[in-house]
């Protein structure tokens, strides 16, 4: 079955007014059933569409200026930063309060109250009383902090701990040889930003701002701690000698470290929007790729080469899934030759480009190409760019005129995926998500061994499905979805789903989550993918590890001000 | 930085789900529930503290059965059990608004607490093209605009609702927003414009709360949080 059209994208489309046809596109897609399943989602890697590359566009394209202007670094490593960034006519400052070593190596997860360094974006000029107040509410109070209105996010990050224990060893280190394959200097647990604690959550600002885009703030900041990384660094040189300062090449291939949990599991569930909006755009922007690159111009192949690059670096580290870690960098290698080779014979099309690679490499190694694709096709990125804040945007209304007839019909056309899925086995129903009471941090409990089931999080759609089509089934066959839900108002949420399946595909993960046998790093993945993070590594089935604006060169201005106040 | 019990929009809607469902709310109900509170609260400040109130009650009496019984073919008396309609009066105006197409365009609703959620009700349905007015029962316009405006506890008269699906109204007499203007300012409808200014606004500066309810808030979604151990730390990733 096609992908299905979203409603308002020929729209948007006609607003391109793009050469290619709308039709052929959208024919050059994979159906939903192929790219919602679980082991699709793991293989999807971070493409033009990543929330990551459209900040990273944004920043080169409308000249960000981000500019160090304040630093106060002591040697026990606590301080303060300020960058002051100028976006068209708005002013932002970047606070970040830096702390001593803690009694050892902090994980960064939700349930830890003390951080290295905690983080203030906020609108506005720089006021140093705001600043010292700000400082004292997100150091004492943590998660339990507020802000003002035209704060725009907090954030925290740690140091790389072996880094930094290299560099206080007193020992000579060149960075450039220590960093010289890339890797972080800082790293943050999920990119835990805007619209918390009394911040102005992007939705919410206004339609010109910069930074109202979806996951641009959360990305931001990450860009952010990754500047200020460098500049620790920098400060570090500074004060010690046998220390080899990073070049701009080596700063260019390090990036900002990430790991996320099963939180983000239970993240793509709750937003059916985000997910479909995620799927959906990526794999427009490849098949866009695939139809409106029928030669396949040198720089073309060199930015897919880069990318490959990329992926090689961190493939090494790779889960052993559909292929071994050194397995994939081999086929990695093999697909960065059929591109060399590309090059050199000239003309060759992207759809020529992929069968070639097909045959050669697995899925896993294929959908680096695919991903790399997009890179090279500046009008199918923009397209897919502007296509995820309309997918993001439908709510999730019901149509209560409905009759419950038509949509059973629709459900056992559209859901049979779930409605096939056995969850009369223990094994189907082995797992449970649950917030523990150490700051609400995501976890999952064996269903007939650990306490919570009754305050699980939702994330088994299939069952709600079910439970859904069971309803209906029972009804009277007069009934309107409005009565019905007045009788039993708890599956307003499935119908909700159910009528958003109608407006755009891919609002539902295909698959079983509970099931015994099912990997949360499958979907931590996906979701760091869409981020835009690279070399990801599975630490355990449920902890996935990765890196940020890897390869991205650095366009801080960094020029730093003799102080201007210092804060203690 | 001034700093006040002021929640972004966005985030009171994150976490209403969770503060519903510790109330005693379906899972699958809290999920929709969540923009009734999130809307109203913005819009009147009234309705955490309603939320406030339900909770502690067993869960039938936050969620009773509400069943409708039709007078005759063209009216329904809607008797709501004593719930409050922060749960039900989105799904009454939905079972009104499809009944509508087959001709069913009035109901009577009674025993019912929390009539300014029905604010939120009114501005959903007519952003589908739906015609509503809701009036209480025996009440002048004057003590109508009052009714509307007060949104206190106390006074549940039975309110007279009448709906008219988007085929059958004449184009300049749909209700839209935003920007357009009502034909008719009614009670109901002058509390609705208003009401979704001050939404439109809370999304620009966010939701100022009240102490008292900010606390009952943080508190109540540290319910849905399960007590750790060494075991549950290891299944967090």
């Amino acid at each position: 079955m096609a992908m299905k059209c979203p409603v308002g994208l020929a729209a948007l489309w006609g607003r391109y007014g793009s050469q290619l046809s709308l039709s052929e596109v959208l024919g050059a897609m994979r159906d939903e059933e192929d790219v919602m399943s679980i082991s699709s989602l793991r293989r999807i890697r971070a493409s033009s569409v990543s929330f990551g590359e459209s900040l990273h566009r944004r920043i080169a394209q409308d000249n960000w200026s981000i500019r160090e202007i304040h630093r106060r670094i002591e040697v026990d490593l606590s301080g303060e930063m300020i960058f002051e960034i100028r976006i068209r006519e708005h002013q932002l400052h970047f606070v970040v309060y830096a702390n001593a070593d803690g009694p050892g190596p902090r994980d960064g997860r939700l349930r830890d109250n003390g951080f290295d360094l905690q983080g203030v974006l906020y609108e506005g000029a720089l006021d140093w009383d705001r600043i010292r107040r700000e400082g004292d509410e997100i150091r004492e109070k943590v998660w339990g902090g507020r802000t003002a209105n035209n704060t725009l996010a907090w954030t925290f990050a740690n140091r790389s701990s072996k880094l930094f224990q290299d560099l206080r060893s007193g020992a000579a280190l060149d960075l450039n040889e220590r960093l010289n394959g890339g890797g972080y200097i800082l790293r943050n647990s999920g990119a835990y930003a805007n619209g918390r604690h009394g911040s102005h959550a992007w939705v919410t600002l206004p339609e010109d701002h910069p930074l109202k885009y979806p996951y641009r703030m959360d990305m931001f900041c990450l860009y952010l701690w990754r500047l200020t990384g460098f500049a620790l660094i920098d400060d570090f040189c500074a004060k010690n000698p046998r220390i080899t300062p990073m070049s701009e090449v080596t700063k260019s291939r390090v990036g900002v470290g990430n790991s996320s949990g099963i939180g983000t599991v239970a993240t793509l569930v709750r937003w059916p929007s985000v997910l479909a909006a995620t799927a959906f755009a990526r794999e427009f922007a490849v098949a866009h790729a695939l139809v409106k690159q029928r030669a396949l111009r040198r720089k073309d192949l060199d930015v897919i080469t880069e990318r490959l690059d990329i992926a090689i670096q961190g493939a090494e580290f790779a889960a052993d899934r559909d292929v071994s870690g050194l397995q994939l960098v081999d086929e990695l290698q093999t697909l960065r030759q059929i591109c060399v080779q590309a090059r050199a014979d000239s003309g060759v099309s992207a759809k020529a480009l992929i069968a070639s690679a097909e045959s050669a490499v697995s899925r896993e190694a294929l959908e680096e190409l695919r991903s790399a694709l997009t890179f090279a096709d500046e009008e199918g990125a923009a397209i897919a760019e502007q296509i995820i804040p309309l997918l993001i945007g439908f709510d999730r209304a019901t149509a209560p005129e409905r009759l419950i007839g038509e949509e059973l019909v629709y459900l056992t056309d559209e859901f049979g995926w779930a409605l096939n899925i056995d969850l009369t086995t223990e094994a189907s129903t082995h797992y449970f998500w649950y917030k523990s009471e150490q700051n609400g941090e995501n976890r999952r409990g064996e269903r007939r061994t650990d306490e919570g089931v009754d305050r699980e999080t939702f994330v088994n759609m299939p069952g709600a499905v079910q439970e859904y089509a069971a309803a209906l089934a029972e009804a009277p066959d007069d009934w309107t979805l409005g009565r019905l839900l007045l009788a039993r108002p708890e599956l307003s949420m499935v119908a909700a789903r159910v009528n958003l399946s109608r407006a755009t595909p891919c609002t539902t993960i295909h698959g079983n989550i509970i099931h015994q046998d099912f990997r949360p790093a499958d979907l931590i993945r996906y979701f760091l993918s869409i981020l835009g993070l690279t070399h990801l590594t599975d630490n355990s089935i449920q902890w996935v590890t990765g890196i940020g604006f890897s390869g991205v060169p650095v366009t801080s201005d960094s020029a730093v001000e003799p102080e201007v106040e210092v804060l203690v | 930085m001034n700093k006040s019990n002021r929640l972004g929009y966005p985030e009171l809607r994150r976490m209403a789900p969770e503060a519903l469902r510790m109330i005693g709310l379906p899972l699958g109900l809290a999920d929709r529930i969540a923009d009734v509170l999130t809307w109203t609260e913005a819009a009147t400040g009234r309705a955490l503290h309603a939320a406030a109130t339900l909770d502690g009650q067993v869960t039938q009496t936050v969620v009773p059965p509400v069943s409708p019984a039709a007078d005759d073919s063209h009216h329904q008396v809607i008797d709501c059990s004593g719930a409050s309609l922060l749960v039900f009066a989105p799904l009454i105006v939905d079972y009104l608004a499809a009944e509508s197409h087959r001709g069913v365009y009035s109901a009577t609703l009674r025993n019912y607490v929390h009539p300014w959620f029905l604010l939120y009700a009114a501005y959903q349905v007519s952003r589908a093209g739906y015609r509503l007015e809701i009036s209480p029962v025996g009440h002048s316009a004057e003590q109508a605009h009052a009714f509307w405006g007060s949104q206190k506890d106390g006074e549940q008269p039975e309110l007279w609702v009448s709906i008219t699906p988007p085929g059958h109204l004449a184009r300049d007499a749909v209700s839209r927003f935003p920007g357009q203007i009502f034909p008719e300012e009614s009670p109901l409808w002058g509390a609705v414009r208003k009401a979704a200014t001050r939404v439109d606004e809370a999304k620009r500066t966010g939701i100022v709360v009240g102490s008292a309810e900010l606390e009952w808030l943080t508190g109540i979604i540290k319910r849905i949080r399960v007590k750790t151990s060494a075991r549950s730390e290891m299944q967090a990733g």
